[in-house]
């Protein structure tokens, strides 16, 4: 085992601790603490995979602006907040099985070495790269992207005012 | 120790020693800032500040921090242990991380990642959760309050923060902070984005909540905010914290828009830290001659002239470069 | 990815240091606690109602905003960092872009989600 391979067992075994976290933690608090676990493991993987640049995105959006969305809809919701019951033993125990078998999988993705590792020239994309895609070949895609992002600002803005009551 | 260096290699050898150097920069800074920002505070009212210990009072922040090390560390039978515990040690990470990038001389710097302003700007996002940790776990209605609001302001600051270093990396056309330092080897940024630095000024005294917008811990309302459970070496940490922030702030204002450490007759750290000093100066300067905005000012000054302003000033600016 | 690893290296050191002063501070400090002492601050009075209040909505809106403003920004970046090579064409391609999105912020403005009363 190298150097490289070390990190990435690093990185897979946050992933996970912090998706059964997410799963298996009654507070919701907990839940999201676990949440941002996995994400940050994740942007681990992106690095891992030499892409630098979404592992940034991956760390500012997912644990820098989602994370803080869902916090305040928990403290939105009001303190006394706990899971459904229905989350029983036997849900618990069939997310973790899930989870442990997605982990196996991988593992032995890895070992058998299928799996993509740094340095391969399929993942070695720069920003630059990226940049030119955009403006090159993704043209309509990106300016649609826009129109999705004004989509999603009008359903913010109706939230807004149908909790104000007021139209 | 040369045995050393030839067993793992140059290069890792000089990461390590930029680690360390990191480590004991970021103590000194954070105790130099203390005795600075009491010495400043002092002389703007007419007083002369700490004075006792040492010459000019300059082991006064040691003796402080030896007083704080033997103070009881207390924690609230209401608190959430875990997260209450986290917190403080958390918020430490993003703080040390930001200093691998930045290059405090030609070849001084731990690591000069391409992506390197974007590690900066991922890293301080994290700050946000360790508040929110904080504020939820010590179980206080201030420290909750205080928490909310900070995490509010924070975020809706990072906007124009993001929007104002656009405009450089559009004229360098590069994300490590070295090329843009090097970039700017006749004329520095300010002159051609004097608007971008004021925007990322304003928006970086925020992000530290600093005065005017220290509404997070506004004493007269708040007791301290986020940290008001938080004793002891704990309270220590996030000052630390807090301190070594508004020195990253004024080091990336410094590299984007002042030449970073180009300058005539002084070697590159020298003029590095003067500049770097000069507006962290100018950050408690502020403190002691703006009052506190109220709230939906503070998110108007962002949302209504701060983002406008910058887009403009994107637009503008990519527009001259083409036409 | 190599260049990575201080990060990976400084993150554990950050934490671990913290966690030796937060130690340091256990051992050497004194400690004499009572009842009074631990309970929750709240100016020296007894703690009324629950401590984790509900938040103003407000907060959920602007932080909705900030999300939706973030991912416009990270698509601005690689923009940003390929200026340079790029023609005219690719200026205008980011402007049509950005005046969508103002459009978009001109009606928040307008609806008043800005506001704080």
């Amino acid at each position: 085992m190298n150097f490289g391979e070390i990190i990435f067992l690093l990185i897979i075994i946050v992933t996970m601790g912090g998706a059964l976290m997410a799963i298996l933690s009654g507070s919701i608090v907990y839940a999201l603490m676990g949440l941002v676990t996995a994400m940050f493991g994740v942007a681990g993987l992106y690095i891992y995979l030499d892409s630098p640049f979404l592992a940034m995105m991956q760390i500012l959006i997912y644990v820098g602006a989602v994370s803080v969305l869902i916090a305040f809809a928990v403290m939105l919701i009001g303190p006394l907040y706990r899971r459904p019951k229905e989350w029983t033993t036997a849900g618990k125990f069939g997310a973790a099985l899930g989870v442990a078998l997605v982990t196996l999988f991988m593992f032995v993705r890895f070992v058998t070495g299928t799996f993509p590792r740094g340095g391969n020239p399929f993942f070695d994309m720069t920003t630059k790269e990226i940049g030119r895609l955009f403006f090159d070949n993704l043209v309509l895609p990106f300016e649609l992207i826009s129109l999705l992002i004004v989509v999603a600002i009008l359903g913010a803005i109706m939230l807004a005012l149908f909790s104000r009551g007021n139209k | 120790m040369e045995q050393i260096v030839s067993m793992i290699g140059w290069k890792t050898a000089k990461t390590i020693a930029g680690l360390v150097g990191v480590l004991i920069f970021v103590v000194f800074n954070a105790l130099i800032l203390t005795w600075a920002e009491r010495k400043v505070a002092g002389h703007m009212q007419r007083r002369i500040g700490p004075k006792e210990v040492g010459p000019y009072g300059l082991i006064q922040p040691i003796a402080d921090a030896l007083k704080l090390l033997g103070k009881e560390i207390l924690t609230p039978r209401a608190v959430d242990r875990p997260l209450y515990f986290l917190a403080p040690i958390l918020i430490f990470v993003p703080v040390l991380v930001s200093f691998i990038v930045i290059p405090f001389d030609a070849s001084l710097q731990v690591k000069d990642i391409n992506v390197g302003i974007l590690v900066i700007l991922a890293f301080s996002s994290l700050s946000v959760l360790s508040i929110l940790m904080a504020g939820w776990g010590s179980n206080n209605k201030y420290a909750l309050i205080g928490a909310i609001r900070s995490v509010a302001q924070n975020i809706a600051y990072e906007i124009p923060l993001l929007l104002a270093l656009l405009p450089v990396i559009m004229m360098t056309n590069s994300f490590s902070l070295k090329a843009i330092v090097e970039a700017q080897k006749g004329l520095w940024f300010v002159f051609y984005q004097p608007l971008a630095f004021c925007i990322y000024f304003i928006a970086s005294v925020a992000e530290t909540n600093r005065t005017p917008f220290d509404l997070p811990e506004a004493e007269s309302e708040l007791v301290a905010g986020y940290h008001t459970e938080y004793s002891g070496m704990r309270f220590a940490l996030f000052f630390l914290a807090e301190y070594t922030n508004i020195f990253i702030v004024s080091a990336i204002a410094v590299t984007f828009f002042l030449g970073g450490y180009q300058g005539p007759f002084l070697p590159g750290i020298i003029w590095f830290l003067l500049k770097s000093y000069l507006l962290v100066f100018v950050i408690m300067w502020l403190r002691w001659t703006f009052p506190r905005v109220r709230f939906d000012q503070l998110l108007n000054i962002s949302w209504k002239a701060l983002i406008p302003l910058a887009f403009i000033n994107l637009l503008l600016t990519g527009g001259l470069l083409k036409l | 990815m190599i260049e990575y690893v201080p990060i990976l290296v400084l993150m554990c050191f950050a934490i671990l240091i913290a966690s030796i002063i937060v130690g340091a501070s256990y051992l050497l400090g004194p400690r004499i606690s009572n009842k009074t002492k631990l309970s929750t601050y709240e100016c020296g009075m007894q703690t009324i109602g629950p401590t984790r209040m509900k938040i103003n909505i407000r907060y959920y809106i602007i932080a909705m905003l900030f999300l939706i403003f973030d991912i416009e920004i990270m698509f601005l970046y690689p923009w940003a960092v390929v200026m340079g090579g790029l023609k005219l064409f690719g200026f205008v391609e980011m402007l049509i872009f950005v005046i969508i999105l103002f459009i978009g912020y001109i009606y928040v403005w307008r609806k008043g989600a800005l506001e704080w009363e």
